[in-house]
């Protein structure tokens, strides 16, 4: 069983998604619960890969590997692409939460009424996509995930989203796309530096490799190649290493997103439905996070060493300009979008230190933010849900009708702002830390990233003064609407708020399966 | 059974205590939220006093927490005479609170959340004082700052208290970005969070290099986390407005919580703290004793002038830590605690007992109708004001005797100044307490009287009657010990929570408490354990209390006059200078314009930057490629496919003149032939 394990994660929901399509409408009631039931049987399958998975080592373990496309190029060799799957302490955590995001989706997308077929379907799909793209150790796989994600965030943003869904859908996916043809290229040049030895003996021919574990070490690279790290060669006036850098780097900054490639994820997040915030913020998010520290700083370690501060510098700008942003928003869910992306800065911050503290700070902020930037678009869902409203001075003294709602609220914002005992501060924390222990970084660039800390108190704390402090009244006679939590959202929100306290009281729990992995990352600076 | 784990047994049951109570909120009775909430604080005391007899101390115990990479991250919990002081004060005073708390919050409807909060922020405050590792401080430091936000605006209704929740929040936050910078500097410095390695590393430095420019940023950066909490110069701003929650958590918060985190914190890393830290930090504590005590001489509200008195009795021991009299600081922080707490609660009880009336200038004539609480008033504002036979003319003489010594060894006369500001201040405290106690309790001609509830009346008058009885069944010898037993337990049943807790404070406030000889602070037995030494300038013992006396006579003959004319509508002084002290020297106001508002506006400028430039680039390049493509498009029709059809209409149109020959008549053909061959011909020719 544990052999497949990884594959079954993935294709399950492509089967089940199959499944939905093939069903005749009439049994549209069970969609919603066939997607749950997936979500949980991934979840339960995830917790046992995570409960097996051997803290100690630092090679990739349940890995799979098939021989999948072998191709003559004629004299330039063979390309050799295969099906590669492995966890270790870099997208094991990533896999966690995937479980965790896409059961709580699940569970929220229960209210989709509007052609619900498509939408599980679309889903299903998005779920078996968001893992593979996480667990796939071949650049050609990963990358085929990748781009195959955009597929159903698509749809599901331009069919299901509010009014300016078309704009906001197109936007997206063009914004996504220009960032993968970066990806692309470098892909194609990193494939053609690189030879798989053992195999080019074997075939007596050059076998040009996908291979993550082949990219990343650099005894594979063809000496005088494109990419090689011996090669001088310029591209555009700069070294062809240094401009394959930067295109990764705008790659999977729009999707991280990092300021100034930002701006797709408010529009998107504003107009998709609740359940596909989530994903976006919990999950997506963080491809781009780890496309960073797997492929940009995994495969560019002499360039990354070098132009980290640049990395930093756009983390430290992601964290102010986001939050200022944010303080300036009178949309609920856009002052959420724009939190998110102060908060990812302290991913990049993290991981540009090169610290054991601020790696493992970084991969901890993207799961504690994926937790609680889940939890917060399913609370701007419940006012939605009642008034198809979001904005914040349309609502006032909730907590005295809502008290359930408002303690989610409480404990959301408060784990978004840094209060110790929840996610957002060990990451918070550690990637400040590292940003100090660094020896790449001045100090004045974590210094700044901590006024992030006093602006994030900042909006979260006015923004819960305004809705849920002072006498209730809602905008438009809606008040009779205002009922608290009903029994689906209280799982959904608690559930969540439980995982928070306890991965925020035992970061043990994150930091002991990427601690040897990162360790082994950081050997290489 | 160690002492740490005992440690760890009762941080585990304010723990269950807070989730219990926030979970059954709202289906628990008073009683038994009450019962179970003062329970839990019980146990916690005996803890703490059984911790003390079993004598086991000097201990550190580290339990593993996580690991990042090889760096070990563990939970520490130290266990010293310091700790003993604040982890017994800290649940002895909120003890007191919390059965203040049951007849001042009974009939609210929050009654559980607030006991609930209660619980939460005691764990907090203990977490603070038993940690070992600056980073479980600062978790608990963050956790200490929370609690302040929810029982700050525990009426979430008011505006004012939200509002007031925020800002104490906010610039708590300000306060611990320092604070949070300067961990790091120290790991980085000392390559650990544990305070105990800290400290011995930093007893190694040679004390050539020990006055480093590093060292000295940590330690401001440290105590830029105790000016934030305790309230120094000048992020003073949150406590005054902290008032805005119930009383009795404005006593938690003044007395031995919130405020004393930080005063506790430096003394606890005081040994890593360099000269030049020091000096400043003795410097930033005259100022706020100065001018803390400035702004309470006139207040209107009774529980904005403690708050002001607290500001400025915070600088007088943040000025003690500065001096290097760390145990007189903490002595002045423990009698503080129990003379603060009994004025805040009988505040409470004041407020209580006139219908929520704070305005001390529509108060008066209250000594007759709450006696005991006029009493006990008495005895803890004297302590405040530093009169012989109270705790704090003890822990004062203390601070003051030591700042003289060390201005004396000072290089300059200058220094003079710092001791000098801890005797007016020390007057001005005797002042503002007397003009408080005269407005309040003491006759004066406009008196309203139809204040004070009927309940407490007859409440009084009812206690009074009791207590005759008690007194009676004393003077009768013939009867034995155990009814008179029986009897001061009926007594302190009728006497009631609010009174109960006012009596236990004002007994800690009196002198013999802590030392026998209560002229003397040096015999106390705090400084038995504590050990504190000044050998000259005993006699600034007798001065001091010459100021205090002094500072009593002028509030009484100054109020008395200033009652005859007291507008009692108007919401400020006139004047500027008094109007100046009134509003805190509009440092609130300040902040706000300098640095709030400028954030508030920049934001949405940002924002509109956020949509128009960079979002409008996105746009802008959509909108140039779509132009583009119309004109790709423009091409695509007019140039290339045109092209192509005029290529079509071409051959058409020669298929359409050839088709024209081939008529099928021989005439044609022959003038054809014959056009070709001459054709020919001539290509042929030529």
């Amino acid at each position: 069983m544990n052999n497949i394990l990884l594959s079954t994660l993935i294709f399950l929901p492509v089967i089940a998604a199959a499944l939905v399509l093939l069903l005749p409408n009439a049994y549209k009631d069970s969609f919603k619960w066939i997607s749950i039931l997936v979500s949980i049987i991934n979840l339960l399958n995830i917790f046992t890969l995570y409960n097996t998975f051997d803290r100690k080592l630092t090679s990739f373990q349940f890995l799979e590997q098939y021989e999948w496309i072998r191709m003559g190029l004629g004299s330039l060799g063979t390309l050799s692409i295969d099906y590669i799957l492995g966890v270790d302490g870099i997208n094991m955590p990533m896999v966690l939460l995937s479980g965790i995001i896409f059961l709580a989706g699940s569970v929220a997308s229960f209210t989709i009424e509007h052609r619900p077929k498509a939408y599980h379907a679309l889903y299903l799909l998005l779920t078996g996509s968001v893992i593979g793209c996480f667990v796939a150790l071949d650049f050609f796989l990963f990358f085929i995930f990748f781009e195959f994600m955009l597929l159903p965030m698509y749809f599901l943003i331009g069919i299901w989203g509010g009014e300016r869904r078309e704009y906001s859908a197109i936007k997206f996916f063009i914004y996504t796309f220009v960032g993968s043809i970066f990806i692309l290229i470098v892909m194609i040049g990193l494939t053609m530096s690189v030879s798989d030895t053992f195999f080019s003996q074997e075939l007596n021919t050059v076998v040009h490799t996908f291979d993550f574990r082949l990219l990343a070490d650099f005894k594979n690279y063809i000496s005088g190649s494109l990419l090689s790290p011996d090669n001088s060669q310029d591209m555009f006036g700069i070294p062809a290493r240094l401009f394959a850098f930067i295109l990764l780097l705008i790659g999977f900054g729009i999707k991280l997103p990092a300021v100034p490639l930002h701006t797709w994820l408010p529009d998107a997040h504003v107009e998709a439905p609740t359940p596909v915030s989530v994903i976006l913020a919990g999950i997506l998010l963080k491809v781009g996070a780890y496309g960073f520290i797997r492929i940009a700083y995994g495969f560019f370690p002499d360039i990354a060493f070098e132009y980290t501060h640049i990395v930093a510098g756009a983390g430290v700008l992601s964290i102010i300009y986001g939050a200022f942003n944010a303080l300036a928003q009178e949309d609920l869910k856009k002052m959420i979008a724009y939190s998110s992306v102060s908060h990812m800065g302290f991913v990049l911050l993290g991981l540009s230190s090169l610290t054991a503290e601020g790696v493992n700070g970084a991969i901890y902020q993207m799961f504690g933010h994926g937790i609680l930037s889940a939890m917060l678009f399913l609370i701007a869902g419940v006012i939605y849900d009642r008034t198809h409203n979001r904005l914040i001075e349309n609502f006032r003294g909730l907590s005295s009708k809502m008290p359930l709602y408002t303690m989610a609220v409480t404990i959301g914002f408060f784990g978004a702002l840094g209060l110790p005992s929840l996610p957002g501060f060990v990451g918070e924390f550690f990637t400040l830390m590292g940003g100090f222990q660094s020896k790449v970084l001045p100090d004045w660039v974590p210094m700044l990233a901590t006024l992030g800390l006093v602006l994030s108190a900042g909006y979260f704390l006015w923004t819960l003064q305004k809705m849920f402090f002072g006498k209730f009244w809602v905008n438009r006679n809606h008040e009779h609407h205002m009922k608290d939590l009903d029994i689906r959202e209280i799982a959904m929100l608690y559930g969540l708020a439980a995982l928070a306290v306890i991965f925020g009281i035992f970061p043990n729990l994150i930091f002991d399966i990427s601690g040897e992995t990162v360790k082994l990352f950081l050997d290489k600076f | 059974m160690s002492a740490e784990q005992v440690i760890l047994i009762n941080l585990l049951l304010y723990l269950v205590g807070f989730s219990f109570l926030i979970f059954k909120r709202n289906t628990l009775s008073e009683q038994s939220v009450g019962f179970l909430s003062v329970t839990l604080n019980v146990i916690g005391v005996l803890f703490s006093m059984g911790i003390r007899l079993s004598d086991i101390m000097g201990d550190v115990i580290h339990y593993d927490w996580f690991y990042i990479g090889d760096t070990r991250f563990s939970i520490d919990i130290i266990f010293n005479e310091l700790t003993f002081l604040m982890y017994f004060l800290v649940q002895f005073i909120a003890l007191w609170v919390q059965v203040f708390s049951l007849r001042y919050m009974a009939g609210d409807p929050s009654f559980g959340r607030y006991y609930a909060y209660i619980n939460l922020f005691i764990l907090a405050m203990v977490g603070i004082v038993v940690s070992g590792n600056l980073l479980m401080i600062y978790m608990f430091w963050e956790l200490v700052g929370v609690c302040s936000y929810l029982l700050i605006g525990f009426w979430y209704e008011k505006q004012s208290a939200t509002n007031a929740a925020k800002k104490a929040f906010l610039v708590n936050r300000v306060g611990d970005i320092g604070f949070l910078v300067g961990i790091f500097l120290i790991y980085r410095y000392f390559g650990t969070f544990d305070i105990a390695i800290i400290i011995e590393k930093a007893r190694l430095i040679p004390s050539a290099s020990f006055n480093n420019p590093l060292l000295t940023t940590i330690g401001l950066l440290i105590f830029c986390g105790c000016i934030a909490k305790s309230a120094q110069l000048p992020l003073q701003i949150w406590l005054p407005d902290a008032m805005e929650g119930p009383t009795p958590v404005s006593a938690l918060i003044h007395a031995a919580t919130m405020v004393a985190a930080g005063i506790f914190l430096m003394a606890r890393i005081f040994p890593i703290l360099t000269p030049d830290t020091l000096l400043v930090m003795a410097v930033v504590g005259t100022l706020t004793a100065f001018f803390g005590a400035c702004s309470a001489l006139n207040q209107y509200d009774i529980k904005k002038l403690l708050a002001y008195s607290t500001i400025s009795q915070l600088g007088l021991m943040v000025i003690s830590l500065g001096i290097g009299a760390v145990n007189a600081a903490l002595f002045h922080l423990v009698t503080h605690a129990f003379f603060k707490a009994g004025l805040f609660l009988s505040a409470g009880a004041v407020i209580h007992y006139t219908h929520h009336q704070q305005d001390m200038r529509h108060m008066g004539n209250l000594r007759r109708q709450i006696p005991i609480i006029f009493y006990c008033y008495t005895i803890c504002a004297a302590a405040l004001a530093g009169i012989p036979l109270f705790s704090g003319f003890l822990s004062k003489d203390a601070i003051i005797v030591a700042a003289f010594e060390w201005a004396a060894n000072q290089p300059s006369q200058i220094y003079f100044v710092i001791p000098a500001v801890c005797l007016i201040v020390s007057g001005m405290g005797a002042y503002y307490m007397m003009r408080q106690i005269y407005l309040v309790f003491l006759e004066r001609e406009d008196n309203p009287l139809e204040l004070i509830s009927s309940g407490a009346v007859s409440f009084y008058k009812n206690v009074a009657k009791r207590i005759e009885g008690i007194v009676k069944v004393e003077d009768d010898d013939n009867e034995d010990d155990k009814l008179t037993v029986e009897a001061f337990y009926e007594a302190i049943s009728v006497i009631g929570p609010m009174e109960l807790a006012v009596i236990i404070m004002a007994i800690g406030s009196i002198g013999f408490v802590f030392s026998l000889n209560p002229f003397y602070a040096e015999s106390s037995w705090f400084f038995d354990t504590f050990p504190h030494e000044s050998k000259n300038y005993h006699w600034i013992a007798y001065v001091a209390i010459l100021v205090s006396l002094n500072g009593v006579l002028l509030g009484y003959i100054y109020t008395k006059e200033e009652s005859n004319r007291l507008d009692k509508y108007k919401t400020q002084p006139d004047g500027f200078i008094a109007r100046l002290v009134f509003r805190n020297f509009y440092l609130s106001e300040l902040y706000q314009a300098v640095l709030v508002n400028p954030m508030v506006w920049i934001s949405p400028v940002l924002h509109k930057f956020d949509g128009i430039i960079i979002d409008g680039f996105v746009n802008l390049m959509a909108k140039l490629f779509l132009n583009i493509s119309m004109a790709v498009r423009w091409i695509e029709e007019n140039v290339v496919d045109a092209a192509v059809n005029f290529l079509a209409n071409l051959t058409n149109k020669s298929g359409h003149y050839t088709r024209q020959i081939q008529n099928g008549k021989a005439q044609t053909y022959i003038i054809t032939i014959f056009v070709c061959l001459v054709l020919i011909i001539v290509l042929l020719i030529i």
